[in-house]
């Protein structure tokens, strides 16, 4: 088989030869560091080929070009991207005629200079490929696509996102404490030889084990805190169910953590909270009910006679999805009404977010990521205000 | 100067797929022009600014194989199996008949298993281990005999939905789009699938859990092989997807952290979204991420946390990478228009061509082989992206009918290991090579998938192309146990070799010698000749001088079940 | 430029080379067998190879502290007592290289980097390419378990099936474990098939002789080659594996002692993961690197053990003639995550020990951000004119102490002189 290099040097010959003698265009175009006006008229004659210019290797926008530009280049420079990096505006090539003007500096900063991609990180085949397409790109003729993105009309109204964020919240915001006094309530199950480790840490194989009193453990945990359900700090990490003795499924999948941030006795009392993974128990007739996976971030900071909660990440439970961003609840400034966003999951697929903005007035813009829906109102002071209570740590 | 010249006429001006291809060369199925007369001229190469003398490579100029072994290759690379006596019979009288049993065996039932192990090959599902266990699911758990069941079909659920789409005729982008994934009882029993209370082995199935409609993207075999960690955010699988669907290659980009100049109380979040060099790759690669949190999990090893689909976490995407989804700059709205925006990207087509024409050639692709990739994307892409289609054109390539080359060092023989070796002899003899629920020939834990000349999809990544010892070992054994396993029904009706013997048939009789050329012809695609009809004949009396007729017919089968005609292709 | 065989020459005569490793015996050289001992996953270089205390960009072992042995500087604690052991008695026959950039961060990447200096699909690893390059090996390479390459010399590798399937293939019990109740062949003929299949495959070679079918003829003809001299080997003990439950690699290796012994295998390739099997790629808990770690090194303890235990087809014992090369594919992130663990890391690691390796000597550095610094070659020193190291520079380095011109395979990458001692 042929060595690489021999390859690449032969078609680096190929074009070299070829533009002395081949599909060079006899007219050159001026780099004067300005795009060429993105007519999609010729600039140049091909002097030796059939109408239309055909480069040495054959590469055409089709073939390669529409490619090279999308692995290398669209991330920033494309009219369709919202993160640009910092490229130009106007500068994109994701339609053949807009790049054809911007030949000679794609020569200039891609052949040349090795300036872009930034990092680099072309390997040189492409390099060579792309070479062969600059020499006629700029005399072909290009259909650029039609916008063919698909039609995201909303179909929920502003109330029925408000009736799906009241659905989703029915039982309040998700607590670490549900699944944590679940898991230690579920040790009434076992006996002597059913966990077989001592403490509250499971052990063994996933084939599990099942107790004298009809609980079936599996898989291990790793628990510190307080044996009994009171509030304080804690940390779980799981990745067991444990069937109780009404074959009432305990999954658990992920990790709990409350902590203090700060110490007892300080003011603001800082907690911080975690609620990560997959949680859920058959006999539970809250949110911990519902299968619910959760990847869910807690702050709560307290002052004598007021306190904020701010939550981030994503709840699920059924068919209730629903994501927190930078979502704060204040009782002093706000009442108990939040700041920030909350997104709910539609039927559809589609995300509904209410920016609640900073007014206070638990009304919200509600929209799509396409569509502005109009503005609904809500009253969640409710949800806040229990969570942090719950969240309350005895110091 | 010359050198250029000659290279511009060979490469260069070649016109379109339906043009006339320069004089020395035909136009092939594909529409790229092959060279059929070698041009020994010599020429300079530019090396730098050095003008050196080089050879020139000559276009290859292939050998046809002859129908039989034409026949006996397509068969084997779209069916799995050996072509029947009658149908190379056929081809012998009239060779124009190729093409028309190669177009059967496109709808043949066994066509859509070829695939799932083509695929295979290059995809990697098929691992023998994933983070999780059969042990971990209740269902599972007590019946050891699960494991391998388990594994391979969690390993097979993308592989299927792809075989599916394309032996169903449907466009192949339905495999990024598809509301349905491919399900067995195995996974209906412990996933969220509306499996058919009836069904039976793969069926159409769809999770119940709200994930959207991005076929093998929404697969949860696909991600169980290509994992993420918390802290990887999907970049993993990104990598692993645009290398699977466009055949871009983020990790084989000669990039080097050192010349990102990352500062000691740089955090690596922020440098990949701020450092110039770090967004070479993280500009595109994370936005594609940030789509696919749906499937991420926050504990790789806890069945809850990665059976299902999360689709509260959708946008968390948009919160850890700080980041909208979007497809090589087209933003999407999540993973259903991921699929869908991959399917209208043109270097999909292209990379299907490349992917299949790997698979039939046997051999990798490269720049040598633009032209002709690029006449295959063209015809996938007028077909509709009918995957028959593009196999159909890469059958009628000549380098894929070649019996032998000049002018390029390629192969154009073929090995015949694992999987399909325990196909055909299967389907020969009945026999499966299998243990305590193990396919020994298509797992390596306690089998010898690799050994034979496999994949295992972790540390053997590319099918063996050349005979090794193991290959040879494994091979002879399987032919013992193949051999053993057919000749029990020695005599019997239902017998596709030894149906119309006895004991009492032995060589020089009218019956022993067209059974044994019947066979030859049957397992090679090629007529006895007289020296291996000597050789075995001589095998034959050396068993049979101190064993039955059975045991002197089961070695000569075995023989040839070991025969290098017959292990190649 | 490739790194041709004159050049080659010449770095030996200019002394980048010992002539003690390659021109003065240069039997033994070519001689020298090779085991390399896999960590699967990715390690931390910190917990053992690299002290970077007092750097606030880089999370270590705060239980441990610098200690030197033999000439190794390394990370000692008092939980990882074999690693202490391992430098004490084998240090100085030692060479560890810190700062070798793998250039990726994803598993399947970086193991056929690590191993072929390539993300090339059609490479060969350093054990198939020494095995390659030599001759009169029977099982030239032997895989017991890990990552393998291979595409110019598949002959050569030869798989022994992690439950030692290669055994059983060779005595029969392979079809033994079957569902299907089989027993084979008898002796007699199973010998007269192949013996018939050996002739054919004779019969075929005249017949195929076409360049595209040259390549397939020439390796059936190696592989039935090779099968006879298996076959003919005496008291060949590939041994079988129990997988019942965790199998230490020091017993894994037992096969390739045994082969070293015989003189029929040069290259062995065994995977480690850590303590119980558990793997290296810690995401989460990066504490368990050191479990891993001590795990690894009362392995290697073990297995040098053996090796001094056994005597060698050249020297008194196979401490003498086989050269260990102890790596991952990966390092792990400087800091630690949310998670306790650490992520992939482009640059890593590598230890060589035995006959030919410049002991006691700790060659390569990482910088405040745990990248590697640039080193003079030839004298293994720091140097801002130096090379960066990187897995190609440690397969140049391996194919030197093997007798192979890495210039046949890399190109201009040279081998690390420092290590050649």
């Amino acid at each position: 088989m042929l060595g690489y290099h021999l390859v690449v040097s032969m078609l680096i010959a190929v074009i070299v030869g070829s533009l002395l003698l081949g599909c060079k265009p006899s007219v050159e175009p001026i780099d004067s560091g300005e795009p060429e006006e993105a007519t999609g008229q010729d600039t140049s004659v091909c002097i030796t080929c059939d109408s239309p210019c055909e480069s040495p290797l054959g590469v055409t926008w089709e073939s390669y070009g529409q490619g090279f530009f999308q692995t290398y280049c669209n991330a920033c420079h494309s009219s369709t991207t919202e993160a640009r990096n910092g490229a130009p505006e106007g500068v994109d090539f994701d339609q053949a005629s807009v790049t054809a003007a911007f030949e000679e500096r794609i020569r200039v900063r891609v052949l040349e200079e090795h300036s872009m991609p930034v990092g680099g990180g072309v390997p040189e085949e492409d390099l060579v490929l792309l070479e062969d397409l600059l020499v006629c790109l700029g005399q072909s003729e290009h259909s650029d696509p039609q916008d063919s993105s698909p039609d995201n009309e909303p179909q929920w109204s502003v109330e029925e996102v408000l009736n799906a964020v009241s659905a989703g919240l029915q039982y309040g915001l998700p607590d670490p404490y549900s699944p944590r006094d679940t898991f230690l309530g579920m040790f009434v199950g076992r006996d002597s030889q059913c966990p077989s480790d001592s403490g509250f840490n499971l052990s063994g194989s996933f084939n599990g084990c099942l107790s004298s009193t009809g609980y079936r453990f599996a898989g291990t945990s790793a628990y510190e805190g307080p044996t009994t359900p009171q509030k304080g700090p804690f940390h779980l990490i799981g990745d067991f169910y444990i069937i109780d003795n009404q074959a009432q499924w305990f999954r658990g999948g992920g990790e709990l953590l409350v902590e203090r941030v700060t110490g007892p006795g300080v003011w603001p009392k800082i907690v911080g909270a975690s609620i990560l993974g997959s949680w859920s128990y058959d006999g539970d007739d809250g949110w911990l009910g519902g299968s619910s996976t959760l990847a869910t971030w807690i702050r709560i900071e307290s002052q004598p006679t007021s306190w904020t909660l701010e939550l981030d990440g994503s709840f699920g439970f059924g068919e209730h999805y629903m994501v927190f961003e930078d979502l704060l609840f204040d009782s002093d400034e706000c009442g108990g009404h939040p700041k920030g966003r909350l997104g709910v999951r539609g039927l559809d697929g589609q995300w509904y977010h209410l920016d609640f903005g900073q007014a206070c007035s638990g009304c919200a813009e509600i929209s799509t990521v396409d569509t502005i829906l109009g503005e609904g109102c809500i009253d969640l002071r409710d949800v806040g205000e229990s969570l942090q209570d719950i969240m309350r740590l005895h110091q | 100067m010359m050198l250029g010249w000659t290279f511009f006429l060979w490469f260069g001006c070649n016109g379109g797929a339906n043009s006339p291809c320069m004089e020395g060369f035909v136009r092939n199925s594909a529409g790229a022009c092959d060279r059929v007369v070698e041009d020994s001229r010599v020429d300079t190469a530019v090396e730098g600014d050095t003008m050196v003398e080089e050879e020139p490579t000559p276009a290859p100029e292939y050998v046809a194989l002859d129908a039989g072994r034409l026949l006996r290759r397509i068969s084997l690379d779209l069916r799995g199996t050996l072509p029947s006596l009658s149908e190379i019979q056929e081809v012998q009288t009239d060779p124009s008949r190729v093409d028309v049993l190669r177009d059967a065996y496109l709808e043949d039932p066994r066509f859509e298993q070829r695939l799932v192990q083509l695929f295979a090959e290059q995809w990697h599902t098929q691992v023998d281990e994933f983070l999780v266990t059969y042990r971990e699911y209740q269902e599972l758990a007590s019946s050891p005999g699960s494991e391998f069941p388990f594994e391979r079909a969690v390993g097979d659920e993308p592989l299927r939905l792809m075989a599916h789409v394309a032996a169903n005729d449907q466009p192949f982008s339905e495999i990024l789009t598809a509301d349905y994934t491919l399900a067995n009882e195995v996974l209906a029993s412990v996933w969220s699938l509306d499996y058919p209370s009836d069904g039976e082995g793969w069926e159409v199935s769809r999770y119940t859990d709200g994930r959207p409609a991005a076929g093998v993207l929404a697969t949860n075999g696909l991600w169980w092989r290509y994992h993420t960690t918390v802290s990887n955010y999907n970049r993993g699988r990104v990598a692993a997807l645009v290398r699977l669907l466009v055949c871009e290659d983020y990790l084989a980009r000669p990039v080097s952290l050192e010349e990102a100049e990352l500062e000691e109380d740089d955090e690596v979040e922020d440098a990949l979204r701020s450092n110039p060099y770090c967004m070479g790759c993280h500009s595109s690669l994370d936005p594609i991420a940030s789509a696919l949190f749906g499937f991420y999990s926050l504990n790789e090893y806890n069945i809850f946390e990665i059976d299902r689909y999360h689709a509260e976490r959708e946008p968390l995407g948009h919160q850890l990478l700080e980041t909208q989804p979007e497809w090589f700059g087209v933003p999407v709205s999540g993973l259903g228009e991921l699929g869908g925006a991959i399917a209208e990207d043109p270097r999909f087509p292209r990379c299907v061509a490349e992917r299949m024409t790997k698979g039939l050639l046997r051999r990798d692709v490269g720049l040598n082989d633009f032209e002709t990739i690029e006449g295959l994307r063209q015809s996938f892409v007028d077909s509709g992206l009918q995957l028959k289609s593009l196999m159909r054109a890469i059958t009628d390539l000549p380098a894929y009918r070649a019996a032998d080359v000049s002018g390029a060092e390629v192969s154009t023989l073929h090995l015949l290991g694992a999987p399909r070796l325990a196909d055909i002899v299967e389907d020969l003899t009945g026999f499966r090579w299998s243990y305590w629920g193990f396919d020994l020939m298509t797992s390596d834990t306690t089998g010898f998938r690799v050994m034979a000349g496999g994949v295992d999809g972790a540390y053997v990544t590319d099918p063996q192309r050349t005979p090794g010892l193991t290959w040879l070992l494994v091979t002879q054994r399987l032919a013992e146990a193949g051999s053993i396993s057919a000749i029990r029904e020695f005599g019997s009706d239902d017998s596709a070799f030894f149906a119309d013997l006895n004991i009492s048939h032995s060589p020089g009789n009218a019956v022993f010698e067209k059974a044994l050329e019947d066979m030859v012809l049957r397992l090679t695609g090629r007529p006895l000749d007289e020296a291996h009809r000597d050789s075995l004949v001589t095998l034959w009396q050396a068993v049979r001088n101190t064993g039955s007729a059975e045991d002197a017919w089961a070695g000569v089968f075995a023989a040839l079940l070991q025969d290098p005609e017959v292990l190649s292709y | 430029m490739n790194w041709t065989r004159r050049e080659f020459a010449g770095l030996v005569a200019a002394g980048f080379l010992a002539p003690s490793a390659l021109m003065a015996a240069p039997t033994v050289a070519s001689k020298r067998k090779f085991l390399f001992v896999f960590a699967a996953g990715g390690w931390d270089p910190t917990w053992v190879f690299a002290p970077m205390f007092g750097r606030s960009g880089i999370d270590v072992d705060t239980d441990s502290t610098t200690s030197t042995q033999s000439g190794i500087e390394f990370v000692d604690s008092q939980e990882r007592p074999s690693v202490r052991a391992f430098f004490q008695r084998y240090g100085s026959r030692t060479c560890v290289l810190n700062g070798m950039e793998v250039r990726s961060i994803t598993h399947d990447t970086c193991r056929r980097l690590v191993l072929t200096g390539s993300t090339q699909a059609q490479g060969d690893d350093w054990p198939a390419i020494l095995a390659g390059e030599s001759s009169g090996f029977t099982l030239p390479c032997l895989v017991l378990s890990g990552p393998s390459y291979t595409a110019k010399h598949p002959t050569v590798v030869v798989r022994a099936g992690e439950t030692g399937q290669l055994s059983k293939l060779l005595s029969g019990e392979a079809l033994q474990e079957s569902d299907s109740i089989l027993s084979g062949f008898d002796p007699r003929m199973t010998d007269l098939v192949a013996a018939h299949v050996n002739s054919r495959a004779g019969a075929f070679a005249g017949l195929r002789t076409g360049v595209g079918e040259a390549g397939f003829v020439r390796d059936l003809s190696n592989a039935h080659e090779q099968l006879a001299l298996v076959r003919d080997l005496p008291d060949l003990d590939l041994g079988s594996v129990d997988t019942s439950g965790y199998v230490p690699v020091s017993q894994r290796v037992s096969p390739a002692i045994t082969c070293f012994r015989q003189g029929i295998t040069r290259c062995a390739t065994v995977k480690h993961e850590g303590l119980w099997g558990t793997g290296w790629d810690t995401h989460a808990a990066i504490q368990l690197q050191g479990d891993h770690y001590e795990t690894l090194f009362a392995d290697l303890l073990l297995i040098q053990d053996m090796l001094e235990n056994t005597p060698g087809e050249v020297e008194a014992s196979l401490a003498d003639e086989v050269v260990m090369v102890v790596f991952s594919e990966m390092g792990r992130t400087p800091k630690v995550n949310a998670q306790g663990g650490k992520d992939h890391w482009t640059d890593t690691s590598a230890m060589i020990l035995g006959p030919g390796v410049s002991g006691g000597r700790v060659i390569g550095a990482y910088d405040d951000v745990l990248l590697g610094q640039k080193v003079d070659l030839a004298s293994g020193e720091l140097s801002e004119s130096g090379t960066r190291l990187t897995s190609a520079h440690l397969g140049a380095t391996i194919l030197a102490l093997g007798d192979v011109d890495p210039g046949d395979y890399l190109g201009s990458v040279p081998p690390i002189g420092a290590v050649l001692g």
